[in-house]
């Protein structure tokens, strides 16, 4: 089933002056057909300028297509009536952590969307206890989101996201301005939603290693998913993708660096199969080659 | 000579209830000519001891000497300081403001007081530098995509011919092409200008491809001061401080626990690569 579907989309942002008049036509989004399984994982690559944010906020229904459809969860998004339901089932995280702090304290930042929704105020403490424990902030939840560190703050974004009981979560580059542990802890609590709840993800990343674990990696480029010399989309498993540098880089991304090292190896003669992913699958192939050798 | 920070202390909230050092006795040299890296989890202090090296933060304590002299010191000319040690912040494409791509590089150099065809020499020096040729002078600088603002931003910095260039996170939130270009960039600028050049990073694999020495912070303290190969050998310490080593770094070390023979110290491809064509006794030339 289909949590996400668009259709046809097309997408532009204009330039106005101070007069409000018209200085350019930007087309973000041209004839974008994709559908997001519901309970998946998937990555959405693609250079700066690609259109990947621009989609993110066509499924929060921050923006509305020009032309075509998108609904989500059976919910068509150029309806203006079914904004505030669509915002309650798909949530967005952004790259800045300190934009999206709304409250003084954490307990009051995370009780702001189910608070928007019209939920009943027992209701929503019951919420706010659950999602700070599942999210490791039950020793935060009194304090000033200020003075958290940047994942932390991140998971405070995604917090307030859950307490509204969403069916997915969007995240625009959550991950791009935090140190390796906020990245890692950030990372985690997506896929652990994933895993245990059954919540989709949607995860834009320029980071390949983010997008290893993924069920699936969309590429975007000018507006569209792209697609590779022969005319097929970049649209696949990791390892599927991950198996193309040649294509990747075309579209200025790249494969992560332990499927890199596995590539040159192989070209150096070493028998070790495309699409290696990880420093384990690597390792363990290693380890084969050699006692075969011995 | 550089610049060389010296027991430097900067205190938060002084003699409130809420005192917290956010530098704390942090000594340092950045010789001429030097590639550094500073790491550090966010909230570690970096920020706050890179806005001292030009003096737009005092020091609580300690100082911060400029080839040899004191700028906290009386009568020290600390906007001339501001020409020379120059600092890019996150996001400095945020800051551009003027009309045009060339006006707004024009203005670091005019600040400090030179004439108008000075300024545009430099301006057009610096955008050179920065891959932005001609075409771009008389653009407004709100038309140009992400990267290139970001490039406009630091040639206005280098149009003020700094000595010594402090960048903070210059690659965050560009895609992979726009980062290594970035990288690339500076790492250009630092051969060409011989440019001092301290990178503020969060990606242990960026400061152990450009940077000759590593700085790493925790909780306003200075815990290492070393080549990034001694750093990285620190493997549960920077975890423990919310670090990382690189992920090539952490496959020798699987591999050493997988009973290879590896060297361990290693950081980048290139250096991966031999050492494991090295095991299956291959020389991995040609």
């Amino acid at each position: 089933m289909n949590i996400i579907k668009a259709a046809g989309v097309v997408y532009k942002y204009t330039l106005r002056d101070e007069e409000n008049k018209l200085l350019e036509t930007h087309t973000a989004l041209e004839e974008l057909d994709l559908e997001i399984e519901k309970g998946s994982f998937v990555c959405i690559l693609g250079h700066n300028g690609s259109g990947k944010s621009s989609f993110a906020r066509l499924i929060n229904a921050l923006n509305v297509p020009d032309e075509g459809t998108v609904i989500v969860s059976g919910m068509n998004t150029s309806d203006p009536g079914e904004h505030l339901k669509i915002r309650g089932k798909a949530g967005m995280v952004f790259q800045n952590p300190d934009n999206q702090i709304v409250a003084n304290v954490v307990e009051e930042d995370i009780a702001f969307g189910p608070e928007n929704l019209g939920v009943p105020s027992d209701e929503i403490l019951r919420r706010v206890r659950e999602v700070t424990e599942r999210l490791g902030l039950g020793m935060f939840r009194l304090k000033s989101p200020g003075r958290l560190s940047g994942g932390q703050k991140q998971r405070v974004a995604i917090a307030g996201i859950l307490a509204m009981k969403p069916e997915c979560i969007v995240l625009d580059e959550p991950t791009a301005m935090l140190d390796p542990s906020g990245r890692k802890y950030v990372l985690e609590a997506v896929h652990e939603l994933n895993r245990r709840e059954g919540i989709t993800i949607i995860l834009i990343t320029h980071n390949m290693e983010e997008a290893v674990d993924a069920d699936r990696i969309i590429v975007f480029d000018r507006g569209k998913i792209a697609v590779d010399s022969c005319d097929r989309p970049l649209d696949g498993t990791p390892r599927e993708i991950f198996s193309r540098p040649g294509e990747l880089k075309a579209h200025s991304l790249r494969v992560p660096v332990i499927t890199e090292l596995a590539d040159e190896l192989r070209k150096a003669g070493l028998d070790i199969p495309g699409g290696i992913l990880t420093r384990q699958e690597l390792e363990e192939c290693l380890t084969a080659l050699y006692s075969a050798k011995a | 000579m550089g610049i060389e920070v010296r027991n430097l202390s900067h205190i938060y909230n002084k003699g409130t209830p809420m005192e917290a050092y956010a530098v704390k006795n942090v000594s340092f040299t950045l010789e001429d000519g030097s590639f550094t890296a500073l790491i550090g989890h966010t909230g570690s202090g970096k920020s706050t001891l890179i806005q001292h090296l030009n003096g737009l933060e005092q020091p609580t304590a300690g100082t911060v000497l400029y080839n040899g002299e004191d700028i906290f010191g009386k009568d020290y000319d600390l906007r001339g300081l501001r020409g020379r040690v120059g600092l890019v912040f996150q996001y400095p494409e945020y800051q551009l403001f003027e009309e045009t791509v060339l006006k707004d590089v024009m203005f670091g150099p005019s600040n400090l007081g030179l004439g108008e065809e000075e300024c545009r020499s430099r301006a057009e020096a610096a955008l050179q530098s920065t891959g932005l040729g001609p075409d771009y002078y008389d653009r407004s600088p709100f038309e140009l995509s992400g990267g290139e603002k970001r490039r406009a931003a630091i040639a206005g910095i280098l149009a003020m011919e700094p000595e010594v260039l402090v960048l903070d996170e210059p690659a965050a939130g560009l895609d992979p092409k726009g980062r290594d270009e970035m990288l690339g960039l500076v790492s250009s600028i630092h051969r060409e200008r011989n440019m001092a050049v301290l990178l503020v990073s969060h990606n242990m694999e960026e400061a152990a491809e450009y940077a000759d020495r590593i700085l790493v912070m925790n909780n306003g303290e200075l815990i290492y001061n070393d080549t990034p190969k001694e750093v990285f050998r620190h493997v549960k310490e920077l975890e423990a401080m919310g670090l990382s080593v690189p992920e090539l770094t952490y496959l020798m070390h699987d591999l050493k626990a997988a009973g290879f023979d590896v060297d361990t110290d290693i950081t980048g491809l290139e250096d991966a690569r031999t050492e494991i064509l090295r095991l299956f006794g291959m020389t991995g030339k040609g």
